[in-house]
This record gives structure tokens, sequence and C-alpha cells, in this order.
């Protein structure tokens, strides 16, 4: 198990800039020139995004004659969606993950909810 | 043939029913999970054996011959069952389409739900020198360790469960962890979920896969204890416990010493193989 295939380390890197930049959503160029390391071709850049929209982790707006893309949801939404799979209780659940045990907390708990209820409504 | 479908039905209402719920109870798999284990699985396979093969002699209850030949011409002459026989086909292929269906399609949400996690998580996981390499940390204050059964699995601790553990009762953690992914305990509870979903007014069946989760759960521990030490699984359990997962019986496990095995696994996988074998051996000799 020590060679595993990781998500392209790109698309943890774009979602990485489009967390840290919030919600108002950054041009594919944007995007290219707040990666770290040496610039990437923009074309990269739109099939990382194109991929990352096909998973529903990214939506895209039409501003002008460019797109701009944002997150569909903060960086901590998706910790604590991740969380609340870990945790719930419901057999399914324990079929998918394999858990030793745990809590979020009740604070976090109650935050959860309220996410929940938002994203339900 | 009246007679073996009287039988087969009392079997598999036996297998559905009283069976489990003993074996929920029993003490004796609590301290050996894996003879435990292999009988759920023999008993969870008969019973369905038992089911299906009741429906399929009702079938051919009008039907002269032995029991294979009577069944056989149902394949050939499907035509004048009689009343009986009509409902006993039915209830077969109904049966036989719900179980298969259900198996197919939980097996594939839930592998869709773990693919849908990993993803996610490969996008967020963190690594830490802190932690074995094997292991992905999510940064949520919160306390979970858990594995992503499958080829491409992965074991996660959140950096809350981090801060709240030394480093001996993380490694109890992390074997255990390691444990489930090993021995693929994943493979061994699926069956149960989908017995459950074919059957959700079936209490036994909801009995069985709690069982077998425990069961799972006792097994990772014992691998746990083995490499980590009784005493650093034992507060991993104390730190990790919550309202919601308690752990009680997890840790009255670890004041008892472990005991010899193998007699008793030894002695449930025969029993196993009886349960299993019981419907087709019957079959071969009465009819």
């Amino acid at each position: 198990m020590a060679k595993q295939v990781r998500v392209g380390e790109l698309e943890s890197a774009v979602m990485a800039v489009l967390w840290d930049t919030g919600t108002a959503g950054v041009t594919a160029r944007e995007v290219a020139d707040a990666l770290p390391g040496p610039e990437l071709a923009i074309t990269t850049v739109l099939t990382v995004l194109d991929r990352l929209q096909g998973k529903g982790m990214v939506t895209r707006v039409k501003d002008g004659r460019a797109h701009r893309y944002a997150a569909t949801g903060t960086r901590e939404e998706f910790l604590s969606g991740l969380m609340s799979d870990a945790l719930d209780r419901s057999a399914d659940r324990g079929a998918v993950l394999a858990r030793f045990v745990g809590s979020i907390g009740e604070a976090d708990s109650d935050l959860l909810r309220s996410l929940l209820r938002k994203r339900s409504t | 043939m009246v007679i073996v479908v009287t039988v087969l039905a009392v079997l598999a209402v036996v297998l559905a029913w009283p069976v489990p719920l003993r074996l929920a109870r029993a003490d004796w798999a609590r301290r050996h999970p894996a003879a435990g284990l292999v009988l759920w699985q023999a008993v969870g396979l008969a019973g369905g054996l038992a089911l299906l093969t009741a429906e399929l002699s009702l079938a051919a209850v009008h039907r002269p011959g032995s029991w294979r030949g009577a069944v056989g011409s149902i394949a050939t002459r499907p035509g004048g069952l009689g009343l009986a026989g009509t409902i006993g086909l039915a209830a077969f292929l109904l049966t036989g389409a719900w179980l298969i269906g259900v198996l197919v399609a939980s097996t594939l949400r839930v592998a869709a739900a773990r693919r849908r996690h990993r993803y996610v998580l490969d996008l967020l996981a963190v690594r830490d020198a802190e932690v074995p390499g094997d292991v992905s940390v999510l940064t949520h204050a919160g306390s979970a360790a858990y594995s992503i059964p499958g080829r491409r699995s992965r074991i996660v601790v959140s950096r809350g469960a981090c801060e709240a553990l030394d480093e001996a009762q993380l490694r109890a953690v992390v074997e255990h962890e390691r444990a489930h992914l090993r021995q693929h305990h994943d493979v061994v509870v699926q069956p149960f979920v989908a017995w459950r979903n074919s059957f959700p007014f079936l209490s036994a069946a909801g009995l069985a896969l709690r069982s077998v989760e425990e069961l799972t759960e006792f097994l990772a521990d014992d691998a746990a204890r083995a490499r980590a030490g009784d005493r650093a699984l034992g507060e991993a359990l104390s730190v990790m416990a919550s309202a919601e997962h308690p752990v009680d019986a997890r840790r009255d496990r670890l004041a008892r010493p472990g005991d010899g095995t193998t007699r008793t696994l030894m002695v449930a996988g025969l029993l196993a193989c009886v349960i299993v074998l019981a419907p087709p051996i019957l079959l071969a000799t009465v009819a």
C-alpha cells in the first residue's frame, strides 16, 4: 500500500487557490498566476477546472468574454462533510467507512446541522 | 416433496430468526470474533439457500421423480405446475431477483460513496511528519479516525484526534484501522448490509448487521492489542469514546485475557460447513 495513486496534485493545488480566494470566483488566468511553481499553460488549468467541475467541486459563471470559477463550498464545509460521513452512525455508513470511534463535539455538531439544513432547503 | 418443502421452509425460518438472535447474544462470539464471523456468514448463506430451495421445491411439488429430476423438468416444461407450483416458482423467481438486485445495488451505492469520499478527502488531506506515512490528516478540530476500504484504501485521522492521542495511543488507533483494511472487513460486512436492505422489516437482519460490525471491531482491536499493547488501545478507546459512540463492550474485552482461538475457530468452521451444506445434502439424500 506504499504506492497509492493520489488525486492529481494539480487538482489539490487548484482547489486550494479557489478556497483561499473565496466565493467571488477567479478566472483561469488568475488561478494560473496564483499557483505556486512554474507558470502553467492556461489550457492545463482549464482542463483541471473542467474535471473539478465534473466532480461537483467547482462552479463556472460567465463573466464577459471569460469564465469565473468558484468552489461549490468553503474548505470548512467540505471538511465538516467528511467528518459527518466518518461519524454517521447509520449502518450503511458503517459499510462505506470503517471507523475507530470519535465525535465531532457539540459546537461542530450544531454547525453541521445548520449547514445541512441550509443545503437541503 | 411436501416433506422437503416443509423441512426447508422450517430451516429458513429458524435461520432467519431464532439462530441470529442466539448468535447475536453469544458470549463466546465476543471472545472469538473470527469464529463468530465465520458462523454468521454460514447462517446468512444457508438461510438464503434454504429459502430459495424451499420455493423451488414448492414449484415442483406436483412433479414426480427425484428432486433434481422434478426441479429440472420445470426448466424444460414450465407449464402445468398447478396453483401451489406456480406460487412456488413465482416466489423463487421474485426472491432470487430481489436478493441479487439488492446486493448489486447496495454494493454499487457503497462503492460510489467511498469513491466520492476518497476524492474529496484527497483534495483536503494533508501529510504530517508526526503520523505514519500511510495516514491522511484532516485539519478539523473534531476527533475522528477511520479508513476507506477498497483497492485504493485510505487511513484518516483528524487533527483533533492527533492532538488528543499520544504516540502509542495513535499507533493503536492506526493499527486498528490497518487491521480493518488488511482483513477486508468491508467484504465481511457487505452481505449483511444487503440482507438488511433486502428485508428491512426483519429485525434479525438489523441485529445480524450490528453484531457482525461489532465483531469486526473486536477483531481489529485484537490486532491493535497485539501490535500496540492493551494499555495503549484501552487509553485510545477512552480518549475517543463519546455518547454516540460508546466503547464499553470493547473496553470490557480488554480487561479479559485473550484465550486460545484455534479450537473455537475449528468448531465454528465445522458447524458453518454443516449449516451451509444442510439443504443440498438433504435434497440429495431425501429426494
